[in-house]
This record gives structure tokens, sequence and C-alpha cells, in this order.
């Protein structure tokens, strides 16, 4: 694979093709986050860090098992991401725990994770694990983006009363869809 | 502000809850097909899993509930997806891997954790139902904006006099933030269950 594909991949699933603001996939899990820049760093690694061996599970599974059964395929899919998420919180437990106690289990397990896995299964092997760590990337990028956003002293009483809270997090997550969108039509 | 009986079977605010859910009310919400199809998969995956999980909640042990939850509501949300492929695969189309991604939903698996866990089938089953038509409710609103006026049709078919009107950007993903904050804020408005977010934002500590 050329290094100007392979940097293309990256720079897709950083920018124009981030799955958090543009695919909608774990958005919640951003929007929702009210933790600390550092805090949504480490769980942001933890979750680039769940993809790439997620990927890298499921897309043999796809390709050599569920070949006839392609109707178990998110059941599939699901079970592996679960037991990669409690292999990584067992083995980084101590990391983890000081940073997020035991959040990193419900975190992990989101769409974009599972999301990713199912769109993977249409590529290359080499290009789905260089997508799901572009994606990864991606995705702890918003994340950390988003807690930075939040650490800003905001003047709440600048803001309609309607509009605190969710909606002025929607509008502010739309501004930068807007930039991301504006560089695919860049590229 | 007293808690209402919706803001208990919502479990707070209608704003606290769209936010697990911002993700696929968004991506289903740019055609009415679509946000109605996500609708009733929402409300069927919550309710069958909720009475399931309500039943067996007391022979599942707590070190194995979050793996069986998961599986149980991936079990149902697989069987709803091939019902609808079956029978509205233009809907499943649309919906792509959004339709698959319920399983790990928030709203879905805090549902069963914060709600089926505790309670008996009734109060799963009423929970289920209000927070699933609350979605589908959202869901419609917002498709009604951005397909009208974003993409000139309805229900797929096109709207003459609106053709050199149309906005396309609200079809695209920044509407589907623009229309959500703005239907969000005019909910807010009207129910005046704003008020908790600050409260529930208080009581939640830091991860």
């Amino acid at each position: 694979m050329e290094l100007n594909v392979i940097l293309g991949i990256l720079l897709a699933g950083i920018l124009s093709n981030n799955y958090a603001l543009l695919h909608f996939l774990g958005t919640g899990a951003v929007l929702e986050n009210e933790r600390s820049t550092k805090r949504s760093l480490v769980l942001g690694l933890g979750t680039t860090l769940v993809m790439v061996l997620s990927t890298l599970i499921s897309w043999p599974v796809n390709n050599y098992l569920l070949e006839k059964a392609s109707y178990l395929r998110t059941m599939a899919f699901v079970v592996i991401v679960l037991v990669v998420v409690e292999v990584l919180h067992l083995v980084g437990k101590k990391v983890l725990d000081d940073y997020c106690r035991a959040d990193f289990l419900k975190f992990a397990i989101n769409g974009a994770v599972l999301g990713l896995c199912l769109h993977n299964v249409e590529h290359s092997y080499v290009e789905a694990l260089i997508t799901a760590a572009a994606v990864g990337i991606g995705f702890m990028l918003t994340m950390t983006l988003y807690a930075k956003l939040k650490d800003i002293h905001v003047d709440e009483e600048a803001i309609p009363a309607p509009f605190r809270g969710l909606p002025i997090a929607l509008l502010t997550a739309g501004m930068i869809v807007l930039a991301l969108l504006a560089l695919q039509f860049k590229f | 502000m007293k808690k209402t009986k919706v803001s208990y079977l919502l479990r707070g605010t209608p704003s606290a809850l769209l936010m697990l859910g911002a993700g696929f009310v968004m991506a289903s919400s740019a055609d009415i097909r679509a946000a109605l199809g996500m609708g009733a998969a929402v409300l069927l995956a919550l309710l069958l899993s909720s009475v399931v999980i309500s039943a067996l909640h007391k022979i599942i042990p707590a070190y194995a509930k979050m793996p069986a939850y998961l599986l149980i509501i991936t079990g149902f949300v697989s069987l709803i997806s091939m019902v609808m492929e079956a029978h509205f695969p233009v809907v499943v189309d649309m919906l792509g891997v959004h339709l698959a991604t319920l399983s790990v939903s928030a709203v879905i698996y805090r549902d069963a954790e914060e709600v089926a866990d505790h309670n008996g089938e009734g109060t799963s089953i009423k929970t289920a139902i209000v927070t699933g038509l609350f979605f589908t409710v959202m869901m419609v609103l917002c498709a009604l904006v951005r397909e009208v006026l974003g993409n000139a049709t309805i229900w797929g078919q096109p709207i003459e006099f609106l053709q050199d009107y149309k906005i396309s950007a609200l079809a695209g993903a920044f509407g589907g933030y623009l229309v959500l904050a703005i239907v969000m804020a005019v909910v807010n408005k009207i129910t005046g269950l704003h008020h908790h977010l600050d409260e529930n934002n208080d009581q939640e500590g830091d991860c």
C-alpha cells in the first residue's frame, strides 16, 4: 500500500470521516462527556485501542467464520467488543482506575466501535486496521477538544435559558462539523 | 419545579435523555421514513429487552449483568433489523449501520440497567413506551423540518414549489445538529424542564 493512501485514510479518519461528528456514531458519548481533558484523553486512547483490537479480530471472524451466517454479524461483533474491552480493562486496570474508575467498561462499548467494525468488513484487512486507528484518533481528538471546550468559562447568563445544556452543546458541535465539511471540499 | 410523571418515566429531563440518543436521532432524521423506522426499532427494542431483563434480572449474577443485558438487547435488535429488512428494505438502507448500533445504545442499556433491573415488568413496560415514543416524536419532528426544508420532499415525494428554495445544508450533518438543537430548545421552553438539567449536572460527579 502506498504512503499517500495510508496518509489519506489517516487524515480522513481524523477529519472528513470523523465518526462522532459526521457519522453520528458515538456522538452521545462525546456530548455527554463531562470529564477533564486528561481523563478524556485516557478514555479516548483506550477507545482507540479497543477499535484497533476489535477490528483485528472482527475482520477475520466475519470473512472466515460468518460467510454463511451474516445474520449473526452484529451479535458476534458485540461479543468481540465486549471481550476486548473486558481484557483491556483487566490489563490496564491500574491506569484506567486511576483516571476513570469503572467508567471505561461502559464508555468503550459505544456506537462508534461497533459501527467501525461493521463498516470495516467492506475494506481489505490492512485498510481496515489503518481506518480503525485513524477513526480512533479522530474520536479521541473530538473527545479531548470537547472536554477542552467545556473547561472554558462561559457566561451561562448570556445563553437564552432554553438553549442551555444540550442545545448549545449541539450548536457547538454543529460549528465544528461546518469546519470539517469545509475540509471535505478543500481535499 | 416539581418532578412530573413524564420526567420520572424519562428518568430526568428530555435534554438529559436525548443527549444519550443524540447520535441515532440525528442520523435518522434526514427522512421521515427513516425517522419512523428508527422510532419503531427503538420502541420495540426498549420494550422487548425491558420485559425480558425485568423477568430475568434476579437470576442473572451481578458480575454477568452487563454482558448479559448487552446480549439480550443485541438479540432483539438483530431480530428487529431482520424483520425490517424483510418488510422495509428501503428504510434499512437509509439507516445503515445505525440500526445495528442500537445494540450498544446508551438509551436502551441504561433503561435496562436503571429501570428493568430494579422493577417489575409493569414499570419497565411503561418507561420503555414513554422513552420510545419520546424518541419517535423527536425524530419525526426533526425529520419533518430537515426533509421538507432540506430536500424539498416529503415521504420521498418532491414538493414542487419548494424545489428552488431548499436549504441543502439542513439535509446534511450540520442540519442534524442545528435542527435538533432548535427542536430541543423549543421543547425546553414549552415544558420548562430545562431547569432540571443544571440540578442533574451538579449531582453527577466527574469520572
